[in-house]
């Protein structure tokens, strides 16, 4: 049930490739009666034993599936329909309901169904929302009598069913309201708009209780006029199921199983590197030029700048662009020259101002710390750009550090910055971007290498084994892209289908 | 780069130079009104077009204009074009934003393309009935969502006050399932999030509008069929334009900002490669008579 | 003290496990989660707004103070800080005034007709600054120089309405799609290969990074030092 997805399959899909595969044998099916040429084609006969409902599995609960057998003929113009009760009893009186399907065979679904099972291939389904079939009644207009319930119902008090009542009241155009009746009016908006967000909460929670219960369900094959049943004996066939709430999505297991893997492999290296602190890492080239960017601002005795970037404090280049500021402002520290960060979002400028200052203690220099060296410039796009530009054109810095996340700005940050004769460096995971940073600025952090910013600068041996990990993380991948770009290439020209071996590498919709 | 104090002088001239004849080649062309009209849409900007193209009149398709006024040079020619096209179509377009900063600019949008279509197609089109403009609702993601279960629900009322649900413009749509087209014209990462909630969750079909620099991050979309047209740039609005005027060729001229552009924006890319090439050519005499290093 | 580190990283350790597993469970619970986070984000970002703004106005008003170079400018921070309160307020969608819903207010004034065409005035320095940048870095010193000078040349060119008339005066009326194809074809070969090489690197060490993040080990985020 569950092979879907998961490591076997594509293993047992890689030896399907090596055997072409055969055709499944078809079960055997209720023929249908013989037709004379001028009376109308027989209904096709349903297989009563293969007639079955159950939860919709890796779903919120929603949904029930129906399936049943394909009839091996279909004649043109007949379609399906489900009829639905609350109880067995319930069938031909108003209390059930029927709904016209359009069924499609499991297989083409393999998000919620195996397409290595030869039976899918071969059963239709169709997915019933019992909410949508018996939805539950509707909250209503906000009308006098709405408030009333709600007032019974506590979730207004007297005074502002009263207040409410009045304004609805009141059919005063737009236009001769004074202020204050325009304040009020404002109120009842708000409350309207208070009362429709709880009753949709109210909603959604009907609805997952209707979806919940359980229902009977029949199937019938209709041409429009005729109906015939799914029978045994004569008597149509009841099948019963309800929607439940799952906790797994398994068209995620491929997923899942790879960031585990991945994340298990990391915390190996991490381990690993705890025994064996001597990891090699490659020269990074603008994180090396770190020191000498800030000798050269010592030397020239002009500030160093720090350009955050737009991104926000849960953006990872962020993260990464603060652990090269606390390198940046240690050094500053140490050489005591100015070190001026300009910031997009509050939050940063926050955190900065903390790991600055931090800086500067270890340092022995926290009197040298000035809060307004970290500061917020502006909070928006070009505004911000406007803010850095001016700063850099007055202040002439030496040496421009612009890391973190950047969009269209970054050009005329960078443009500028080499206009005032500054080394620059560069950092940012934002590739549409890069060929920017990349043709203007002495040094440039090209996506990862921003990552790794913090293992290359601290060279702590934690920070390095997940380096490595993240390198095995990669190796593997390229070996997959090889290895599968080969395989469908082979494929196409001996024609094997190899869908379930692309399958195992994507999100299964 | 950490440049000398000497070549920074030079560049400086040298910069100053080109600034002017940059200006130069985007200015002229708009005061001369040199407009070139026989280019071919890219496939993928026909592709949008094709499926507005065959909807039935009267069917709702929802726009969302996720973009501030930054993005307007690039995103707003879209956006009007493809409303006007909507409104040719008797098309009834739903109209929001997700960025409370678009929430005016989204609506002067509406309003040109409005007006405008008033004038082409000698009809008056009113709120509420031929289009709605639902303006902003906070919420993000969780916003898309609430739509896809209750579309009324989410937005009580449209961004002039008139209670949707008894519009006219929204009848028999519910929720985002009831739509068949979706567009998103965006710079920010929505035109991914309105895939990943919106799209692959309720099933209608999506086109998009980004910003040139954006374009090449769609193709695979487009590649795996989850995006079925895609406008990029200035260059997409024009595709549109010229489409749009294709449909009705000799009646209206419906150039738009997208066709304007366009000679202005050839104009400027052929200078930037004259200079460089012009650049480069002195470059290599330099240094092969010695005179330049590396 | 050990709750000053130990806690929050607790409350990093549970959330960044809830959203993990949020991405797997597809009952309803997750999607109530992820909604309650949203908001919470939204209030905390709304609170946060103060911090930047006192952080804002203090240094320029140092500058001021101090009379540092260009500290006219920090003067015009507070002017326009001071204009667009005072619109907000009285003229705008502030306490004071209720604007009929798409009535357009002095505030929303302000903003289309100042802030909006200063924005597309920096946005437009763009131009000016891709061209000087361009003729400024791109030289033939290299092979690897040679062939980002020609791919920049053939997809700018490509791009442009004006490059079917150059293909039809070289090819003839059969090459008018000439360059916009080899344009084409650069961006969807080599480009879409390099980006996304480019996008697997960045997504394996986001997963390393907030795994480090996750369990403790990169501690930069929360500032101060270890």
């Amino acid at each position: 049930m569950i092979a879907h997805g998961a490591i076997t399959s594509g293993l047992l899909a890689a030896l399907a490739f090596l055997a072409p595969p055969t055709a499944a044998a078809p079960a055997s099916r209720p023929a249908t009666a013989p037709t004379t040429s001028t009376a109308p084609a027989p209904l096709p006969l349903l297989d009563p034993n293969r007639f079955a409902a159950y939860d919709r599995p890796s779903d919120d609960g929603s949904a029930v599936i129906v399936e049943w057998a394909k009839p091996l003929h279909e004649p043109e113009g007949i379609s399906y329909v489900v009829e639905i009760a609350p109880s067995p009893d319930a069938f031909g009186t108003d209390r059930a309901k029927t709904v016209p399907v359009r069924p499609a065979l499991k297989a083409t679904n393999p998000k919620f169904f195996s397409a290595l099972s030869a039976s899918n291939r071969e059963l239709y389904y169709a997915a019933v929302t019992p909410a949508a079939v018996f939805p539950p009644p509707a909250p209503g207009k906000f009308t006098a009598e709405r408030i009333d319930k709600l007032l019974a119902a506590r979730r207004l008090n007297a005074k502002q069913a009263a207040r409410a009542k009045e304004l609805l009241a009141s059919k005063k155009p737009e236009a001769e309201l004074s202020s204050r009746e325009k304040r009020q009016r404002r109120w009842l908006g708000r409350l309207q708009a208070y009362i429709s967000k709880s009753d949709a909460r109210t909603l959604k929670a009907r609805q997952r209780e209707i979806n919940g219960r359980t229902y009977y369900f029949r199937l019938a094959v209709t041409d429009g006029g005729r109906k015939a049943y799914v029978a045994r004996g004569g008597t149509p066939v009841t099948v019963s199921a309800g929607g439940r709430a799952n906790w797994i999505k398994h068209f995620r297991w491929n997923n899942l199983v790879f960031a585990l893997t991945f994340s298990a492999v990391v915390m190996a290296f991490i381990h690993i590197a705890r025994r064996n602190p001597n990891l090699f890492i490659r020269k990074i080239a603008g994180l090396e030029a770190v020191d000498e960017a800030i000798g050269r601002a010592t030397e020239m005795g002009r500030p160093v700048f720090f350009v955050h970037g737009l991104g926000s404090m849960q953006e990872l280049a962020t993260i990464a662009a603060v652990n090269v500021l606390a390198r940046v402002a240690r050094r500053a520290a140490d050489y005591d020259t100015r070190v001026r960060v300009m910031n997009y979002e509050p939050i940063v400028t926050a955190v900065s101002q903390e790991v600055v200052q931090q800086a500067y203690t270890e340092a022995g220099r926290p009197d040298a710390f000035d809060p307004d060296d970290v500061s917020l410039v502006a909070t928006t796009q070009f505004s911000y750009v406007a803010a850095v530009s001016g700063r850099m054109i007055r202040e002439q810095p030496a040496a421009v550090f612009m890391v973190g996340r950047f969009f269209a700005e970054s050009l005329l940050l960078a443009e500028t910055g080499a206009s005032t004769g500054a080394i620059q460096v560069a950092g940012t995971d934002s590739y549409t971007q890069l060929p920017f940073f990349i043709t203007t600025c002495d040094y440039t952090l090209i996506g990862e290498e921003l990552y790794a910013a913090s293992a290359y600068l601290s060279r702590e041996p934690r920070m390095l084994g997940s380096l490595r990990g993240q390198d095995v993380g990669k190796a593997f991948l390229m070996i997959v892209i090889v290895v599968g770009a080969l395989l469908l290439t082979l494929a196409g020209f001996f024609d094997v289908d190899l869908t379930l071996f692309r399958d195992l590498f994507k999100p299964l919709s | 780069m950490a440049i000398p104090q000497a070549e920074l002088r030079r560049l400086a001239i040298a910069k100053h130079v080109i600034f002017v004849l940059v200006a130069a080649a985007v200015i002229v062309p708009f005061v001369a009104k040199v407009y070139q009209r026989d280019f071919k849409p890219t496939s993928y900007a026909e592709d949008l077009f094709q499926k507005v193209h065959n909807l039935d009149a009267n069917t709702r398709v929802l726009i969302s204009l996720d973009f501030d006024p930054g993005s307007e040079a690039e995103l707003l020619p879209m956006g009007v074009a493809i409303l006007r096209h909507c409104f040719q179509q008797r098309l009834i377009p739903v109209v929001m934003t997700n960025y409370p900063s678009g929430v005016d600019l989204a609506r002067t949008i509406v309003e040109e393309a409005v007006a405008k279509s008033e004038v082409d197609y000698g009809r008056k089109l009113t709120s509420g009935r031929d289009y709605a403009y639902l303006g902003f609702r906070p919420g993000g993601v969780n916003l898309v969502l609430n739509m896809g279960e209750n579309l009324k629900g989410a937005f009580q009322t449209d961004y002039y006050g008139k209670p949707t649900e008894d519009m006219p413009a929204l009848v028999g749509v519910q929720s985002l399932k009831d739509l068949k087209l979706v567009i998103d014209i965006t710079s920010s990462a929505w035109v991914e999030l309105w895939i990943v909630y919106g799209a692959d969750r309720f099933g209608f079909e999506y086109g998009a509008g980004v910003t040139a620099v954006m374009g090449p991050d769609m193709y695979p979309f487009l590649q795996s069929g989850q995006v079925i047209g895609l406008l990029d740039g200035l260059r997409g609005a024009a595709d549109y334009e010229l489409l749009l005027q294709r449909t009705e060729v000799g009646k209206l001229d419906k150039t738009g900002r997208g066709i304007l552009g366009m000679t202005a924006q050839s104009a400027a890319h052929v200078l930037v490669i004259v200079l460089v090439l012009a650049a480069n050519a002195r470059f290599i005499f330099r240094r092969a008579t010695g005179r330049e290093k590396g | 003290m050990w709750y000053k580190r130990t806690i929050p990283l607790l409350i990093v350790f549970v959330a960044g496990l809830l959203g993990f597993a949020h991405e797997y469970v597809p009952h309803p619970i997750a999607g109530r989660f992820r909604e309650e986070v949203t908001t919470a984000f939204r209030i905390i970002g709304g609170f946060a707004l103060f911090i930047g703004a006192y952080s804002l106005l203090h240094m320029h008003l140092t500058r001021i103070r101090r009379r540092q170079p260009g500290w006219a400018y920090s003067g015009f921070v507070f002017l326009g800080a001071s204009v667009m309160i005072f619109l907000g307020m009285v003229l705008g969608t502030g306490p004071l005034v209720d604007p009929a819903p798409g009535e357009l207010t002095a505030f929303q004034w302000g903003y289309d007709n100042v802030l909006v065409p200063c924005n597309a005035t920096i946005f437009s320095l763009l131009a000016f600054f891709m061209a000087s940048a361009a003729f400024r870095t791109f030289r033939v010193r290299n092979f690897s120089a040679a062939l980002l000078l020609g791919a920049a040349v053939v997809v700018m060119f490509g791009r442009v309405p004006i490059s079917e008339l150059f293909g039809e005066l070289l090819f003839g009326a059969d090459g008018r799609q000439v360059f916009p194809k080899a344009s084409q074809i650069l961006m969807d070969y080599p480009n879409l290969a390099a980006k996304r090489g480019i996008l697997l690197g960045v997504s394996l060490g986001a997963i390393a990074q907030s795994l480090r993040v996750l369990f403790g080990i990169e501690r930069s985020y929360m500032g101060g030092g270890d």
